[in-house]
């Protein structure tokens, strides 16, 4: 019993020292504002979320509910202007959670002696926190790496090619590592979760169920981040290919392109468009998603590719020998031709990457 | 009753195995961070491939080895 009501005022306590300051700054704001009749709609809204910030709080410091302690918790954050998350609320935040469980734990003096083991109090003190714990990881890391991203990192100018300083230089490609890194965080964080749990309160019929089912246990060598994969191995073949489709066997095609459509769609998403389909097509050959259909998807892909540089080497010696070429394909002529496009289509698709990113507003 | 047995002891040696190679791989993504200090960047992407693939069959054999536990836990009881 006694016990019990110290849970209560350390919660209150929590409760308290969480919204001290989001409580009074929410307060100043609703005495101090003027007629509801001169102030807009953005003020309306602003007075509001201050109003309901002032009587959750009151609400939660009176019962300790949890439903009363988060609407100020988040109300605050966002009112108050903060893009970040405050890692004292977060603390304290998990801090009640542990003490919530507590009493919840002793079940508000139906009993008056409940005992329990060790393990038991350790499990309640746990479980939240392992729920917490992960999620507090993440958005450490995300704020920690984005701050450091954007802040510290300096490039030498002068030393690097432009078109690599862009790329590096480029929001587009913080955001992509930044997010890269949190997710794969994120990943391992929620496994070791995972692990610690099954260990505090191992379930019999969940382990069998996931030792029974073979999708989840039988797993081949999968590396990291297939997408990367793909998409450097469709960036190596990408110009080889779109010179040989586009500027040798469909050259009256483009052309029409070219005349017929802007300049935008011709020169940007016709390639971008092209790009994502070989990424694709990667993704299709890829051998260890499907063993046993691998070695013909693969057959094919080489013959396919075998008849695209005998078609475009016959086309490209066409004009001058004309159907003796099926016979003296120009081999030679087509490695000259596909060197000087090599380098420009390259480069062509990461400023389509960046403007498509900038287009949709992801980066500044 | 032969078969029992060998069970029981499936657990440690998959915990031992477990925590023996996620410690390999932190010592490995030391060594990459190491080699990149020194500017090998080619040895220290290496490095950390082999550090992160090994990191995840680490929690992997881990994973397998909670749910050994759970499974082996509830036979012990019967």
């Amino acid at each position: 019993m006694r016990l019990e009501l110290i849970l209560e005022g350390a919660k209150r306590v929590v409760i308290a020292a969480t919204l001290y300051t989001p409580f009074f700054t929410a307060l100043n704001s609703v005495l101090t504002t003027p007629q509801l009749t001169t102030i807009g709609l953005e003020g309306l809204v602003v007075l509001s979320t201050n109003i309901l910030i002032v009587f959750s709080t009151v609400l939660a410091l009176l019962t300790g509910n949890i439903f009363a302690y988060l609407i100020p918790v988040i109300a605050s954050t966002m009112s108050l202007g903060l893009s970040y998350l405050q890692v004292t609320i977060l603390v304290f935040f998990a801090t009640y959670l542990v003490l919530d469980t507590l009493t919840m734990v002793l079940r508000g003096g139906e009993v008056k002696y409940l005992r329990y083991s060790i393990k038991t109090w350790m499990r309640a003190i746990l479980t939240p926190l392992i729920i917490v714990i992960p999620v507090f990881i993440a958005a450490y890391f995300t704020t920690h790496t984005l701050v450091l991203l954007f802040t510290n990192t300096t490039i030498q100018q002068s030393s690097l090619n432009p078109n690599i300083l862009i790329i590096l230089t480029s929001p587009i490609t913080k955001i992509v590592l930044v997010l890269a890194c949190v997710v794969y965080v994120y990943l391992t964080v929620e496994r070791i979760a995972e692990i610690i749990t099954g260990f505090i309160k191992p379930s019999y019929s969940i382990s069998i169920n996931k030792l029974l089912e073979t999708k989840d246990i039988d797993v081949f060598y999968t590396p990291l981040s297939n997408w990367i994969l793909y998409v450097s191995v469709a960036f190596l073949f990408y110009p080889v290919i779109y010179t040989m489709v586009f500027d040798i066997l469909l050259v009256d095609v483009r052309e029409y392109i070219v005349t017929h459509t802007p300049e935008v769609f011709s020169k940007y998403i016709v390639p971008f468009l092209f790009f994502i389909l070989l990424v694709l097509l990667v993704r299709y050959l890829h051998t260890i998603i499907d063993p046993l259909e691998a070695p013909r998807r693969l057959l094919y892909a080489s013959l396919t590719l075998l008849l695209l540089i005998y078609a475009s080497s016959i086309k490209l010696v066409y004009p001058e020998k004309g159907w003796l070429g099926v016979i003296q394909p120009g081999f030679q002529e087509l490695g000259v031709f596909l060197g000087k496009k090599f380098v420009d289509y390259g480069y062509e698709v990461i400023t389509v990457l960046d403007l498509l990113f900038r287009i949709l507003g992801v980066a500044p | 009753m032969k078969k029992l047995e060998v069970k029981r002891k499936l657990m440690p040696i998959l915990l031992l195995l477990g925590i023996i190679v996620m410690l390999l791989s932190l010592y490995l993504l030391l060594l990459a961070i190491g080699y990149m200090e020194r500017g090998y960047v080619g040895t220290s992407l290496l490095t950390l491939l082999v550090g992160f693939s090994l990191l995840s069959s680490s929690l992997y054999l881990l994973r397998l080895s909670t749910y050994v536990y759970a499974t082996e836990r509830k036979s012990e009881k019967e």
